[in-house]
């Protein structure tokens, strides 16, 4: 189990290694540049993702709802997000 | 030509171990908190692509600085879209659940816990389709095309 968070964390330098080894030319190193970019958006999502998951399995654990200092702390995440997302929708 | 193989490779190993918070949820309140924490996260994602200097943008006084979004204008304009339509909709159901947490709390009649209970089914099916509406808008950013 504690393998997997690991493992996600590593995958952005595995991929610069596994890809090193095909590095012949410039756009090649173009792509291995892509590749890591796009994994680490990937993980930075899936860590936030194992974190909320985390959270909702102590709350079933210990057999009650999220409380309301739970709900206060997302919807000020929402609330800062939704402001930048719709500024630059403006911009 | 192998090469071409990585990126999928691995992004199909970090979706096969992705974690699903409205499965392990068990109850309609926990599924519900599940539901609105990943709007959250999707949010988050999308402010990382229409801004993703936010942090320099606020900081700056009255629009001295803008957005450098990593997409097209046209795509910034859709996520924002979706975006502004699943958060009312995800704040109702964050509203609704704290609701029936505090008619339950305050031993409410069966009819007030029923009504509250049909009030967060309702907030959660009207949510949950613009909220997959805006995981799969920014979704489809960060996947390569």
């Amino acid at each position: 189990m504690f393998a997997i968070p690991a493992l996600l964390q590593m995958l952005p330098s595995l991929a610069g290694v596994v890809a090193s080894s095909f590095i012949d030319d410039k756009k090649t190193l173009m792509f291995v540049d892509l590749a890591v970019g796009i994994i680490n958006a990937g993980v930075q999502v899936e860590s936030k993702l194992s974190a909320l998951n985390a959270e909702i399995q102590a709350f079933v654990d210990a057999g009650v709802a999220p409380p309301d200092t739970w709900w206060v702390e997302y919807r000020a995440r929402s609330d800062a997000a939704h402001e930048d997302i719709q500024r630059a929708a403006r911009d | 030509m192998r090469r071409l193989f990585i990126v999928p490779f691995l992004l199909l190993v970090v979706s096969c171990t992705q974690p699903n918070p409205v499965q392990t949820a068990q109850t309609l309140e926990q599924k519900a908190a599940a539901v609105y924490g990943q709007f959250v996260i999707a949010q988050e994602a999308a402010r990382d692509i229409v801004c993703p200097n936010y942090v320099a943008v606020r900081a700056a006084p009255a629009a001295s600085v803008p957005c450098q979004p990593t997409v097209p204008k046209g795509v910034v304009r859709a996520i924002a879209s979706a975006e502004n339509v699943a958060k009312p909709l995800a704040d109702v159901l964050a509203v609704t659940t704290r609701q029936y947490a505090q008619v339950k709390a305050a031993q409410g009649t069966g009819a007030q816990v029923v009504a509250a209970f049909n009030a967060l089914q309702a907030a959660y099916s009207e949510a949950l389709p613009s909220v997959m509406a805006l995981i799969s808008a920014v979704k489809a950013q960060k996947e390569p095309q």
